[in-house]
Parts: structure tokens; C-alpha cells; sequence
């Protein structure tokens, strides 16, 4: 998968259909508040401006959107700490979930440095929000209504669980049986590029999620990954993600009269405004407001603790020099 | 003669020289004070067991009794509503329960290293204490084990962690710690149990012996509490418990043996256990869990909680069951000397993290250690470099040994403090880690809190049960170090005690 940070606008169409298409579940507003939000798929906001004294908002921040999922990393740091087998690498590169054989440990949310992991800490299926630290006393809420609006190819999982962005496996795997359906007794079963359309991809209004298959040159989302904007997050930590994100690109004119020079690299932007002077540390729900103290116009993680990521571009297979960005 | 009187002259000289330059004899403190008797030991030990039940005793069961129960219910509300009546939530995924964890593990390693490594290492010292402290041991293993088994979401499928045929059909994952944690802590509790039973037998013979011996005799008059009932109900229960023991030499020549195994066994187990658990941390991603500082710093910091509880238990129980001539100022010297060494460890290895996250120069992992300094939890960093590193530091002075209600007060801040350092550990890496926008504030609820207290009630429940049925020092070992036991004569403190 490839997400080109260029088009994204922040819209959280993506976020919506993910929750739709895969059974999320609503945890109500309690729940939200002690950070246990159940969303797959989170719209991370990275805001920039020239000056930044923690008083007040400032008169030119920017903002760059990040859609954050599972990234499906090749040497993902969450299989290699489950004590069940519970997350497993398929053969088709996708990182699964089988929550039949999670017994909820946890550790792999701890290990995950994107944090998109999502763990059912109550029976959010069965019992009425609001009720739910009642447990077995509470009432059982499964009305019909809403039980029918579940997607009947998705399952709902219990209390107790980890879950995570699947990629849309279901769509992948219907759209594998089809391919099979048609290919009859013949070979031909590789699915052709854009046939799989995962739900975000599918509700994204500028097309800024591209999915296919890697293994095929000529795919779009190959396509998107040969490009020079292509970077992993967090590449430095060797998980290899399969999702890549495709850099955002800002070309202020510099004629014009609020123009200032913007640092390339963590480096500068160190140099410029010290370590450790961002001292906002409330996190709060993802997706809250942080502001960064420099802007720089060739990244969208440009977080002064999420540096990194844009400092190597994350290739995986090429090291490019820090100044080696494109030019405005 | 002239050879003689050159002879006499001589040996004259030398004795005179020799009374300038020999060095002035060193009393050795004994391990038994006050020139107590085999008999005395035999009877101090036992007669805990055999008289009535102090009040104080009752008192604080019913106590420990109540505050188990926290534990019961909290567990039962947890299981039965989900792990949200907890105070986890994105991204702290591991919080009171996991730090109570690795708190219970870290003070069962003093007792193990009492038992083994001390026994290994000659140290008569260990005599009076190690039996108390390896119940300590076992009870501090029960109340760890409950938090790895309740603490995940499906407590009912906890099994699938063990390598047994299940319904899935597959293997666990060996490659993960907590798979590990599995092995080591059933481990650690199996060989724990087996060396404390087996060193008790002998023990558990003599408190047979006895009640036979008052039966036989018959005279129950004014004896008290030791009523015949009593007897005949010791007779049975010890006697099944010691399994026979003769007090042959061929049975001591085998339980010599048997002990110097099951003391190799345990030995690695006091390195390995800890070094597994800090694994958990180590082996994650995280920055300020990814260290490879984290099994020496681990063990060192079990160690020093370790001696900081059985000082806490010990103290007291000294003072009301009045063993001072048992439990001495040396060893009491001794406790506080190991408890000094490993928290000056703890110490280092605080500055040294410091040091390898500026010269690393990772920018995650600086940041990290800031941020449990001067970040949201730093009231709990303080907390825990207050208790750690200065408390133990007193140590250094003779007088702050000597007293013992000051070395009891600081045995409960070095717990206090281990605490803090497991809480810091795994909270401020888990919330403030790599992405921003995952960040959050773990505050325990109500359960937690309650849960966790509830396990120093189970804990002292198991504890008062062992005062009350078991003998809390072995009676051979502690007479195998007393005075008279030295088979080069017993000379009393007066006579200058040179052989």
C-alpha cells in the first residue's frame, strides 16, 4: 500500500469506511475519553509554523495529514512478541490476526511503534455502552437492527482480543475466489492490478491510497513506491512496513512577503531551536493536536520525536544524503 | 650450659617479639549469641510451633485475611466484566499489574539466593534465615504468578501459553519472553517448593519426634496449650510431612547431598528467573525498554528488593518471637550490607542508562529518559530515585545498622521504591513512546489498586500459616554454625577463644 500525503486533505472518509466495512466497534464517549477508541485506522495531524511559544496558536500553521493503519511490516515487531501465535505473516506479505487463538497478552500492542493496534477491553458487541463495567449484570445489548448493519463478512470479536487493520482480507480473499471462479482449469489466477479495492482506498476522495500487488512491476502501487518521495515510517527501526508513504511537498513562493527558510533535516531544525524544547506531553486520543516547532517542506512526520523518519527517507533498500530531497 | 641459657635466651626474645608483632585476636561475632545449647535452639524453634497461638497472630490474619479477599473480588470483577475495569488503555497496554508482577518476582529472588547461592558460597550466616526466607520465595512467586494469568484478556484460554496439545492444534510462539516467563516462573516455583520441603524434613522429624515423645510420656498436666489432641494431631501431620526421616546417618548422608543439588539448581535460577522477566522489556522495541543493561540491572534490583522484605519480615518477627540470639546484628549487618551493594548497582545502572542515551545519541531514546525525569510521571521517578539510591547509601554507617526500627522503616522505602522503578519502567515507555499522537496518562483504577494490595494479604496469610504450622529456622543448620558445634573445642568469650 502506498499513501501519497500530497492528495490526502484529512477528510477521515478512509476512517469511517474502515470502521464500516470491518465491524469496528462504538465504544462511547467514556470510553473514548480513557483512550480506548476502537478505530482501526487514526488521521494523524502534524502541525508547523515559524514561531511556536506554547501561548498561543499561531497565525500561519500548516497542517500534513497522516493516515495511520497497520503497516504490515515484513519484520513486524508484534508477531515476534506474541506468546500464542496468535499474529502470523501470510504468504501474500499480509501481517493476520487470529483472534480465535488470542488469549489478549498484549504485548503486541506494547511492541508496535505505530501504535495501531486495538484491544477489546469490554464485550463491546454484547453489552450497551455505558453498562459495560457492570459486566454479567449489565444488560445484554444485541438489537437486530444493529446486528444487521454488521458486515456479514467480517466477524465481531469478543472481549479479550487484539485486532488491527487487516488489509481488508475479506475483499482480498473474495476477490482471490473470483479470480478462481474465472480463471476455470487454467493458471490464470493472479488477480489483475485494481480488482482489490480495500474500504479506505475505496472512500478516499483524492485517491491518495493506492493498494495492490508488489510483486508486480507494473502495478499502480508499484508505480507509487518507485517513487523518490517514497519513505517508511519509522524505517530506521528495520520493521520494513508495506505501507509507504509518499512524501508531502509544500513550494512556498519565496517572494512572498511571510516566506522564511525552512530547516531540511532534524539536524538544522536541532541546531536552530534546541532538543527538548517541545514540552507538550499530553497526548490525550490519537489525533489530537501537536504542534512542532519547525516546518519543513519535504515531510509530514516532521515531529521533533518522530524526526527520524523523515531524516532517512526510510528506503529500505538506498540511503540518500539529507540534502538530496526535492528542491523547491 | 651456654646452648641452653643461649636456648632459653632465645625463645625469651621471640616471645617478646612475638607478643609486639602478632596482630590482636579478632572475635568473630558468633552465629548464635549468648552460648545457647543445642537444646535451646531445638526448643526456641519448636516451641513456636507447639504453644498457643499468640493473639498478635490472630489479629493479623483476620487482617490479611480481609485485605486477600480485595484481591478475589477485583480478580472477579475482572474476569468477568473485561480488562477495561482496569486503567489500561491506548497506548499503556501493561500497567499495575505487569509492575506488580515483575515486584513479586524481584522479592523472591532474595530468598532463593539465601538458600543456594549463600549455601554454595559457605556462608554460615544464612543459617537462621534462609528458611523463612525461601517460604518468602515461594508465598512472593503465588502473588507474582496471579498477574501474567489474570492480566490477559481471555483468562480462560491462559493455557494455550504452555506447550500442551489444545484445541488450536499449534504450538505457542517460543520466540516470544512471556512464552519464556512460562518456563521460568514454573520453574523458579517448582524447584523452590522442592528445596524448601526437602530441607525441611529434618525439622519436620523433630516436631514428630516430640509430640511422640510427650505422648509416650503422657504428662499433660499444666503444660498449657500442649494438650494430647494436639499431639496425636502433630504426630500424624508431621509424621506424614517428615516421610519417614530416621535421623539415620545414611538419611543425613543423602539429604546433604540431595540439599547441595537442589542448591546447584537454584542457584543459575536466581540469575536466570529476573534476567527472563527484564526480557519482557528488553526484547520489545520501546526505547527506554530496548537496553541490554536490563538483566544485570534486573537481578541486582531483585536482589536488593528481595533482602529489603525479608529484613521487613524478619525485623519483627525477631522482636515477637525473641529470637535476637538467632537472628544477630551480624546477620542483620549482613542483610544490610547486600542490600547496599545491590542498590549502589541499581544506582549505577540509573546513571548509566542516562549516560548511553546521550552518548547514543538516539533521539527516542533521550528523549525517553527526559521525559521519566521532568515528563508527566516524574513525581514516580522521584519517588523512586529517592528510595533506591539514597536510602541504601545509610547503609555505609554503623549506626544506622545497629538500629533496627531505622534498617526496618528503610527495608519498606527500598520496596517502595523497587516498586516505583518497575511502574516507571514500564508506564513512561509505554506512554510516551514513538508516535506523538498515540501518547497518554495511565492512572490506575480502584481494581488495580485494591488487587494489588490484596496480594500483601495473601501473601501474609500464606506467611502467618507458615509461623504458625512450620519450623521457621532448620534446626540443624543454624547448630551446625553455633559455637559449640565447632568440632575444635568450644572455648567461651572470656578464655580468648584461641585454639
Amino acid at each position: 500500500m502506498a499513501i501519497d500525503l500530497n492528495s490526502c486533505i484529512g477528510c477521515t472518509a478512509c476512517v469511517v469506511a474502515c470502521q464500516s466495512e470491518n465491524n469496528v466497534p462504538i465504544v462511547g464517549k467514556d470510553q473514548v475519553l480513557r483512550g480506548r477508541e476502537m478505530h482501526w485506522m487514526r488521521i494523524d495531524r502534524y502541525f508547523s509554523a515559524e514561531k511556536y511559544d506554547q501561548t498561543e496558536v499561531p497565525d500561519d500553521v500548516q497542517v500534513s495529514f497522516m493516515g495511520m493503519m497497520c503497516q504490515h511490516c515484513e519484520n513486524a515487531p508484534c508477531e515476534q512478541v506474541c506468546p500464542v501465535n496468535a499474529t502470523v505473516h501470510d504468504s501474500s506479505g499480509l501481517n493476520t490476526m487470529a483472534y480465535n487463538r488470542c488469549v489478549g497478552t498484549r504485548y503486541c500492542a506494547n511492541n508496535c511503534p505505530y501504535k495501531v493496534r486495538r484491544f477489546n477491553f469490554f464485550d463491546w458487541n454484547k453489552r450497551q455502552i455505558g453498562e459495560v463495567y457492570k459486566g454479567p449484570l449489565g444488560p445484554v445489548d444485541e438489537p437486530e437492527l444493529e446486528k444487521m448493519q454488521a458486515n456479514p463478512n467480517v466477524t465481531v470479536r469478543m472481549r479479550g482480543v487484539m485486532e488491527k487493520c487487516t488489509f481488508c482480507t475479506q475483499r482480498i480473499e473474495s476477490a482471490k475466489i473470483e479470480q478462481k471462479r474465472l480463471a476455470g482449469a487454467s493458471d490464470d489466477i493472479r488477480i489483475a492490478d485494481g480488482n482489490i479495492k480495500v474500504a479506505c482506498q475505496q472512500a478516499c476522495p483524492t485517491d491518495a491510497i493506492t493498494f495492490g500487488d508488489i510483486s508486480d512491476a507494473n502495478s499502480e502501487v508499484s508505480q507509487m513506491k518507485a517513487s523518490d518521495r517514497d519513505y517508511s515510517v519509522l524505517g530506521y527501526l528495520n520493521a520494513r512496513p508495506r505501507t509507504t508513504y509518499l512524501a508531502r511537498l509544500r513550494n512556498p513562493n519565496p517572494e512572498m512577503p511571510d516566506a522564511y527558510e525552512k530547516p531540511y533535516a532534524y539536524a538544522q531544525y536541532d541546531e536552530r531551536y534546541g532538543h527538548g524544547s517541545h514540552g507538550d506531553d499530553h497526548g490525550g486520543d490519537h489525533g489530537s493536536e501537536h504542534v512542532a516547532q519547525a516546518s519543513d517542506d519535504h515531510d509530514a512526520s516532521h515531529d521533533p520525536h518522530a524526526a527520524p523518519a523523515h531524516n532517512d527517507h526510510g528506503h529500505d533498500h538506498s540511503s540518500h544524503s539529507e540534502e538530496a530531497h526535492p528542491a523547491h | 650450659m651456654a646452648t641452653t641459657t643461649q636456648e632459653s635466651s632465645l625463645d625469651a626474645t621471640q616471645a617478646a617479639l612475638l607478643a609486639k608483632v602478632q596482630p590482636a585476636e579478632l572475635h568473630e561475632q558468633p552465629l548464635v549469641t549468648n552460648d545457647r545449647d543445642f537444646n535451646w535452639v531445638t526448643d526456641k524453634i519448636c516451641r513456636i510451633v507447639e504453644t498457643k497461638t499468640p493473639m498478635w497472630w490472630w489479629v493479623c490474619m483476620a487482617i490479611a485475611l480481609v485485605t486477600a479477599s480485595f484481591t478475589g473480588m477485583g480478580l472477579l470483577w475482572l474476569v468477568s466484566s473485561g480488562v477495561g475495569v482496569w486503567g489500561l488503555a491506548n497506548p499503556i497496554n501493561w500497567g499495575w499489574a505487569i509492575v506488580n508482577f515483575v515486584f513479586w518476582i524481584g522479592i523472591g529472588h532474595a530468598g532463593t539466593l539465601i538458600s543456594a547461592v549463600l549455601c554454595l558460597l559457605k556462608q554460615g550466616w544464612r543459617t537462621s534465615i534462609n528458611r523463612a526466607a525461601e517460604a518468602m520465595t515461594i508465598f512472593a512467586v503465588v502473588c507474582a504468578g496471579i498477574f501474567p494469568l489474570f492480566h490477559v484478556g481471555r483468562v480462560w484460554f491462559g493455557w494455550w501459553l504452555f506447550p500442551i496439545p489444545n484445541s488450536n492444534g499449534i504450538w505457542p510462539q517460543f520466540r516470544s519472553p512471556l512464552e519464556w516467563d512460562v518456563f521460568a516462573v514454573s520453574t523458579y516455583g517448582t524447584v523452590s517448593v522442592l528445596f524448601w520441603y526437602m530441607g525441611m524434613i529434618p525439622d519436620l522429624g523433630v516436631l514428630r519426634d516430640r509430640a511422640i515423645q510427650r505422648l509416650t510420656k503422657g504428662a499433660y498436666e499444666g503444660c498449657g496449650f500442649m494438650t494430647k489432641s494436639m499431639d496425636v494431631f502433630r504426630k500424624y501431620f508431621y509424621g506424614v510431612a517428615a516421610m519417614g526421616w530416621r535421623n539415620a546417618g545414611n538419611h543425613w548422608r543423602n539429604y546433604e547431598m540431595a540439599y547441595l543439588v537442589l542448591a546447584g539448581i537454584s542457584t543459575p535460577l536466581v540469575l536466570s528467573v529476573h534476567t527472563i522477566v527484564s526480557f519482557d522489556f528488553a526484547l520489545a522495541v520501546l526505547p527506554g525498554w530496548h537496553t541490554t543493561i536490563f538483566p544485570p540491572y534486573f537481578v541486582a534490583g531483585a536482589i536488593f528488593s528481595g533482602f529489603g522484605m525479608v529484613l521487613t519480615l524478619m525485623l519483627p518477627l525477631r522482636a515477637l518471637y525473641g529470637l535476637h540470639d538467632l537472628i544477630t546484628q551480624r546477620h542483620i549487618d549482613n542483610m544490610c550490607k547486600i542490600c547496599l551493594g545491590t542498590g549502589s548497582i541499581v544506582g549505577y545502572a540509573y546513571i548509566m542508562e542516562f549516560f548511553i542515551a546521550w552518548y547514543g545519541a538516539n533521539p527516542y531514546e533521550s528523549f525517553a529518559f527526559i521525559n521519566r525525569a521532568f515528563g508527566q510521571y516524574w513525581w514516580a521517578y522521584l519517588m523512586m530515585f529517592s528510595c533506591n539510591v539514597f536510602t541504601p547509601q545509610l547503609f555505609w554507617f554503623k549506626k544506622v545498622r545497629c538500629n533496627t526500627a531505622m534498617v526496618w522503616v528503610m527495608s519498606i522505602f527500598i520496596n517502595v521504591g523497587m516498586w516505583f522503578e518497575r511502574f516507571v519502567i514500564t508506564v513512561t515507555s509505554l506512554a510516551n513512546d514513538f508516535m506523538p499522537s498515540s501518547w497518554g496518562y495511565y492512572s490506575p483504577t480502584m481494581v488495580d489498586i485494591l488487587t494489588f494490595f490484596g496480594t500483601f494479604g495473601l501473601f501474609s496469610v500464606l506467611f502467618l500459616l507458615f509461623l504458625r504450622f512450620l519450623p521457621i529456622m532448620p534446626i540443624a543448620e543454624v547448630k551446625f554454625v553455633m559455637p559449640a558445634a565447632d568440632p575444635h573445642g568450644h572455648h567461651d568469650e572470656e578464655k580468648g577463644g584461641q585454639h
